[in-house]
């Protein structure tokens, strides 16, 4: 009789590890998935400030090119306009680029190029 | 009750409460799961609701960018956004705007005869607020959830009107 119940302790013991180790494997895979949501909303956002910086360049031919941050949920942003060479006279170019900060860790959400005709000033 | 009786009783009842511990594991699991499931989807539906809003505005705004073609103005209670376009001799307007929790739109040669509950439903929406300044188009769009997005739209069209007066 006592073996029998030894036995049956073993096998609620061996389950309970096997279940541990199952669990584990969960909360890492639900953790994962909550951070890719809020990276996809992230990335959501970034491309309506990337856009909305995109009409200001336009707007102002290329004028209001200063770096602003503003945090929007539990995200930190930081929209960045790097001027670039279109090679022409008539044509402004420049590449936005949106960073993202969460807890503490920043990364590159989106980068979005962006291109506008130059008003000439002498006409 | 002797020695060896105690010792069984003591081993029953320890399987007992592993298995106890093993079904409230199993259980918190689940109802983490569940409430992560839960918030995913209601996360990825809000998300989806003002993209699609947003895409929704900026596509209508882009597609009717002719001269004097894009105005806003109050529609009931509401901001409302006003496409005019001429269809065979005719003009037509088409209202965008938000009311009782939706984004609806009219299509008409006589919107002014409508009122806002008459619109068409496209998606779900707490307010919309639009101004039109130096041609562009600035619309804060609310979804149900209370977060804010705002949207800056340039007229391509205005620039030219603008130097033409």
């Amino acid at each position: 009789m006592k073996n029998k119940t030894s036995l049956v302790l073993m096998e609620q013991l061996i389950m309970l590890l096997v279940f541990a180790l199952a669990a584990a494997v969960c909360l890492k895979v639900f953790a994962y998935a909550s951070n890719v949501s809020s990276k996809n909303e992230a990335v959501a956002q970034a491309a309506v400030l990337a856009q909305n910086c995109a009409e200001k360049l336009k707007r102002s031919c290329g004028e209001s090119a200063e770096e602003y941050q503003t945090e929007i949920g539990e995200w930190n942003y930081r929209v960045e306009v790097l001027k670039t060479e279109s090679g022409s006279d008539v044509l402004g170019c420049a590449t936005i680029v949106v960073y993202g900060e969460y807890r503490n860790s920043e990364e590159k959400l989106l980068e979005l190029s962006v291109a506008w005709q130059e008003v000439d000033t002498d006409a | 009750m002797n020695k060896e009786q105690y010792e069984y009783k003591i081993n029953r009842l320890l399987a007992l409460l592993l298995f106890a511990i093993y079904a409230v594991c199993i259980l918190l699991v689940l109802l983490t799961g569940a409430n992560l499931y839960k918030k995913l989807t209601l996360k990825n539906q809000n998300s989806y609701a003002q993209r699609t809003a947003i895409q929704y505005f900026t596509t209508r705004v882009r597609q009717n960018d002719k001269a004097d073609a894009i105005d806003v103005c109050q529609f009931g209670e509401a901001d409302a956004l006003i496409l005019k376009e001429q269809i065979q001799g005719k003009e037509y307007e088409t209202l965008i705007y938000c009311y009782d929790g939706y984004l609806r739109e009219i299509f008409s040669s006589s919107v002014k005869t409508f009122s806002p509950k008459d619109g068409n439903i496209i998606i779900e929406m707490k307010s919309l607020i639009l101004e039109k300044e130096n041609g562009t188009i600035y619309a804060e769009i609310t979804d149900q959830e209370g977060t804010v997005q705002r949207v800056e739209l340039l007229l391509r069209s205005g620039k030219e009107v603008l130097s033409e007066k």
